[in-house]
């Protein structure tokens, strides 16, 4: 069933977004499954760029690279790798290149074809730009605090600047040893109330599904609007039978992705795999590893935490961030669908 | 969008100001311009968002506006210090000598690249470079002392902003030693040392400390109510907008004339009635409050309006 898209659904957010961007350093507050980076990649389809230090694997060296990449894509119409090949046509799209980066090109195009040199930067890579690209930082409390402050000095006048965080970081960024504090806005997206899902569902013509069933779905992904734009995706009809099985296939399609984390997740810490399995089915975390220091749990709580895998919904509460994975990882125990629902 | 802009033109709080956008720091700015270009150092010690880089940044501005050298650097950007320096160093080279550097570079790339080789290593004496060109090839980068220390001996008034400066306590004990020992030098060029942690500055001005002895401290005055009146009723005179004299005293007496929170309420203010299709042109309680609403909510509004009377 085709509904509507998170920018649909948060359509005035967006608005605020293309306006405050264009005039300071934007921090937006998204939870897992809000649908936060979909959002902010349509601020300015056209002319923007993504860093996003999880996806760099936390290795600068990479986060630049991809960032070069990018800008180098902006400038002419050849993939990166291409710029290697010899012919007219890549002499074209090489000159395109020098002509923006001039004096930086070779370390430019090193930057791209391999890896970075020690003192390539982020204003370096995105070079002279001056149409005020929009730099939209995915995880920004992931980023190296140096960086963050380069960023800060870009951000007055060469790019405009959107950050992706959610509300356990906000120290990180914005508190007061912060590089954007008192030098950006805060601002969080909202849970969307049942009054809009119905006017926004009708909108793109999906007009009889059941207030109830609706209800449902939303307390059943949190709340989430991209997870339950997800759920309404798969299901055929809007028949509360339909929202259920395409709620099960989401969870299915988050399997592999749990079966994983519990693999890697001793990366985290040698307690994070029992946490997030204890944590999937609804227990409490200190309750759930009886055995063990309650120090270690707390540091381990903190690393998944930090990772933005667990969130904390209230003083001294614990769950999984993503409600969708939460409810794969549950099922990896043998819990049934009652659990899978909402371990809490 | 034009109009919010011009808002934010208008009453900017954020990043640094120039002078003709500060209110009420002429006279500080003319003093630190005095005292540096005799080469003194200055230890700007205040709390966040008071308005130190911005002040530095204004007197920087002047020397430079009459044919001095500036450079400034924001020293947590950079996580190596000679990073810092060779930033500081690009600044405070002229125009030609910056593309000397950049040609300079490229050899030396080209001595590492295969061809390069061929040439045995000596690509400048090879391709008949002059002999300045190939000591400009072969000078190790000047670390940030070294810099300094040299930095003031020109003909022109230099002056250089260290910025977010207690992260010079986390360098390593030489590079600690040698910048003491620069900034007390006869040819030490102007030096601004900012940054708002207290306890970490004041461990450097300790003895044994980076700053022992050698920077000399500068206290931002408060700024008078009625400098606050004339600049904040001209700011909405330029955005069209009219204000009573018990709206903009209220506005001051709201932020205590904190510089940050001022300007920001002044700003939020206007952003609110520009929007506000009832009354876009004249600012009235509401509006107000509701920009004291937004700015009470941010954590920057706790921690400044504190430290106000």
């Amino acid at each position: 069933m085709k509904g509507p898209s998170v920018a649909d659904m948060h359509a005035g957010l967006l608005e605020m977004l293309r306006e405050r961007t264009g005039v300071e350093p934007v921090i937006l507050s998204a939870k897992a499954g809000m649908g936060g980076l979909d959002l902010a990649l349509c601020v300015d389809e056209d002319n923007h760029y993504l860093l996003d230090p999880v996806a760099a694997g936390g290795d600068t060296k990479v986060l630049m690279h991809k960032l070069t990449c990018q800008t180098i894509e902006h400038l002419q119409p050849l993939p990166v790798q291409a710029l290697r090949d010899p012919g007219r046509e890549s002499d074209a799209a090489r000159l395109d290149v020098a002509r923006y980066y001039e004096n930086d090109t070779q370390e430019a195009l090193r930057a791209a074809l391999e890896l970075p040199g020690p003192d390539w930067t982020l204003t370096r890579a995105l070079g002279p730009n001056p149409h005020e690209p929009l730099v939209i930082v995915r995880d920004a409390h992931r980023l190296p605090t140096h960086m963050l402050w380069e960023l800060r000095e870009l951000a007055g006048h060469r790019v405009r600047l959107l950050m992706l965080t959610n509300d356990a970081h906000r120290d990180a960024l914005n508190g007061a040893e912060a590089p954007f504090y008192g030098n950006s806005v805060w601002i969080e997206m909202p849970t969307l109330s049942i009054m809009v899902w119905k006017t926004k569902l009708q909108k793109e013509g999906i007009q009889d599904i059941a207030y109830d069933s609706l209800d449902a779905l939303r307390w059943h992904v949190r709340h989430r609007t991209a997870a339950a734009l997800e759920v309404l995706e798969r299901a055929p009809d809007v028949s509360p039978a339909s929202l259920a099985s395409a709620w099960f296939e989401a969870v299915d399609a988050r399997m592999g992705e749990a079966r994983q984390l519990v693999s890697l997740a001793d990366s985290i810490h040698e307690l994070a795999p029992r946490l997030l399995l204890a944590l999937a089915i609804g227990r409490a975390p200190y309750a759930a590893l009886p055995d063990e220091r309650s120090d270690r749990i707390a540091l381990a709580l903190r690393r998944l935490l930090e990772h933005g895998l667990v969130e904390q919904p209230a003083k001294r509460e614990w769950q999984i961030s993503d409600p969708l994975l939460s409810a794969a990882l549950a099922r990896l125990l043998g819990h049934t669908n009652g659990v899978e629902l909402y371990p809490r | 969008m034009d109009r919010l802009k011009k808002v934010y033109g208008v009453f900017p709080a954020g990043p640094p100001l120039t002078e003709a956008q500060q209110v009420g720091r002429e006279a500080e700015i003319t003093s630190m311009v005095e005292r540096l270009c005799v080469g003194e150092a200055l230890l700007l010690m205040e709390a966040r968002r008071t308005g130190k880089t911005s002040l530095a940044i204004g007197a920087l501005d002047r020397i430079k506006a009459a044919g001095g050298r500036v450079a400034a650097v924001t020293l947590t950007r950079f996580p190596d210090p000679a990073g810092a320096a060779l930033f500081l160093e690009r600044q405070l080279q002229s125009a030609p000598r910056r593309t000397l550097g950049s040609i300079a570079d490229l050899i030396r790339r080209l001595d590492q690249e295969p061809v390069g080789d061929l040439l045995g290593g000596q690509a400048a004496a090879e391709l008949g470079m002059t002999s300045d060109l190939a000591q400009a090839i072969g000078r190790p980068a000047r670390d940030l002392p070294g810099l300094l220390a040299t930095a003031g001996g020109e003909k022109q008034d230099t002056a250089v902003l260290l910025d977010e400066a207690h992260v010079i306590a986390t360098w390593p004990e030489p590079l600690r030693e040698g910048l003491n020992a620069a900034l007390r030098g006869a040819h030490c060029a102007g030096v601004v040392i900012a940054s708002s942690e207290m306890s970490a500055l004041q461990r450097l001005t300790q003895p044994g400390g980076a700053l022992h002895l050698a920077a000399s401290r500068v206290r931002m005055s408060a700024i008078a109510t009625t400098q606050w009146l004339g600049a904040l009723r001209d700011g909405f005179a330029e955005l069209d907008i009219e204000i009573s004299e018990t709206h903009l005293l209220r506005l001051i007496a709201e932020t205590g004339g904190q510089p940050y929170l001022t300007m920001r309420l002044a700003r939020d203010t206007a952003r609110i009635t520009v929007s506000d299709t009832q009354s876009p042109r004249k600012v009235d309680i509401g509006q107000i409050e509701t920009a004291l609403l937004g700015l009470r909510a941010d954590p920057v509004w706790e921690q400044l309006r504190g430290q106000q009377p």
